[in-house]
């Protein structure tokens, strides 16, 4: 899944290891999310979201937009 | 919220754990190769009742490993860190691959059995041995990667 976390740190100018500390989790976690090998649990994700202060879907795409809702 | 530097810890614990693991799995595989090559053809002997203990008693110890992910002597702080969801996620995988070993292995000895008789100790060990060998080297191949990032 794409996501903005890479743009999100640096424009908070932290370090992998700084978001690790933050979230809880390792720099190996947060790398891993930045480049997409891993997406994160629905808690991890929140956890996100509260800490850069915008929704969800502003750090994650899926490449479904709001088509694939109801469907 | 975690300290700064304990994250960079666990970076270096995890790196080395990782060549600890792909260490232990290599040679816990290469020990197997030793002894089903040199299996005796009468009654054990003493030094046989010695090695299947010695297997067993590390058996035992790779499987506390790959369920801990070696932490049980760490820091709470630190145990959190290394076995954080994508370090869970990675021992899942790696049982899935341990699971599948197994199932292999035990579709192989039943063909063998079919031609040759198998004892039901040594289609445990090779069972036990193939399913250990194979999550533990997927759990260091997994982290290998993700560290080396």
């Amino acid at each position: 899944m794409k996501n903005r976390l890479k743009v999100l740190r640096a424009e908070r100018d932290w370090s992998q290891a700084e978001l690790g500390s933050r979230l809880g989790v390792s720099r190996q976690a947060v790398n891993a999310i930045e480049t997409g090998k891993y997406d994160p649990s629905l808690p991890l994700a929140f956890k996100l979201s509260r800490l850069f202060e915008v929704p969800i879907e502003a750090i994650f795409d899926d490449g479904q937009g709001q088509e694939g809702i109801g469907r | 919220m975690s300290d700064i530097a304990d994250v960079e810890a666990a970076d270096r614990i995890g790196k080395r754990r990782a060549r600890i693991f792909f260490l232990q799995g290599l040679l816990f595989l290469m020990w197997q190769a030793n002894f089903f090559s040199s299996l005796p053809a009468g009654p054990m002997r003493t030094v046989d009742h010695f090695k299947i203990s010695a297997w067993f008693v590390w058996v035992l110890a790779l499987l506390l490993l790959l369920a801990t992910g070696g932490t049980l002597l760490r820091r709470p702080a630190l145990r959190v860190l290394l076995n954080d969801e994508l370090t869970r996620q990675h021992r899942t995988t790696a049982y899935v691959w341990g699971f599948w070993a197994a199932m292999g292995a035990g579709v192989a000895l039943y063909v063998v059995n079919l031609f040759e008789p198998v004892s039901g100790r040594e289609a445990i060990h090779v069972v036990l041995s193939l399913a250990i060998a194979a999550a533990i080297l997927t759990f260091a191949r997994l982290e290998r990667r993700g560290r080396a990032a």
